[in-house]
């Protein structure tokens, strides 16, 4: 691996580690749209309710961006690029209505949503680094 | 027999300010738990509690005391394509997933407005 590369590969690493206390920060404040969702958009009986699939999600891509955070590297890293490549966000039905279908409301989740999504791009390039 | 020394450095960044007791609780605890995506379930229970602005072990306690009787699991048997069931009940839900043997294991716990 030439130094350039290692030199991207460490600035991605920093952009991940700066996301994850953004994203939390970002978390944190949106806890009055939270509230608000919980009562406009309730779970369905046989579907994840929009934020129990925020919250998966959330978890999900935390996870690998903590792993890269402390180690620099995921374990099980075919499947993580797999898995990632598939967690596209808004190809979740219910994440993909709220974003599309509430016209100038709850900026925040919108704010916060997009962000995942980017640290989900973010994990897939530093993964191609590695791999290449 | 003398303990074995924890290499979880997570683990050891977890239970370092708590008395023996509410380590050995936290130990007990955390084995009803999956690392899912994260390094170890140590590591997972640190990220949610910074989240989540909670403390670890209350965080733990409150994953521990949902009561998964009578609430609704979505999917009703089974799991999902991505290896995931949720438990609602009230404000509250728990994600699952099963472990390598088969035996549920928590992912997150939520409470829908915390």
């Amino acid at each position: 691996m030439t130094k350039a590369i290692l030199n991207q590969q460490e600035l991605i690493k920093k952009n991940i580690s700066q996301l994850l206390a953004q994203l939390t920060n970002i978390y944190q404040n949106t806890r009055g749209e939270r509230q608000e969702i919980a009562i406009q958009f309730p779970p369905e009986d046989e579907e994840f309710s929009l934020l129990e699939e925020l919250e998966l999600l959330t978890v999900n891509l935390r996870g690998y961006a903590s792993q890269i955070q402390s180690t620099g590297q995921i374990v099980n890293q075919a499947q993580a690029i797999e898995q990632l490549q598939a967690m596209r966000v808004l190809n979740i039905p219910q994440i993909a209505s709220f974003y599309f279908g509430s016209n100038n409301s709850y900026e925040q989740i919108k704010s916060y949503i997009r962000t995942l999504d980017y640290l989900r791009l973010l994990l897939l390039e530093y993964l191609q680094f590695q791999s290449d | 027999m003398p303990e074995e020394p924890i290499s979880d450095e997570f683990l050891i960044e977890l239970l370092e300010s708590y008395t023996s007791a509410e380590a050995a609780e936290i130990q007990q605890y955390l084995s009803e738990w999956d690392a899912a995506t994260y390094a170890s379930v140590a590591q997972s229970i640190l990220d949610h509690a910074n989240r989540k602005g909670i403390d670890p072990l209350r965080y733990l306690r409150k994953a521990h005391n949902f009561n998964k009787k009578g609430a609704i699991r979505v999917p009703k048997t089974g799991y999902r394509g991505d290896s995931s069931a949720v438990y609602r009940k009230g404000n509250e839900y728990l994600i699952v997933r099963p472990d390598q043997y088969g035996t549920e294991k928590i992912v997150t716990y939520g409470v829908n407005d915390d």
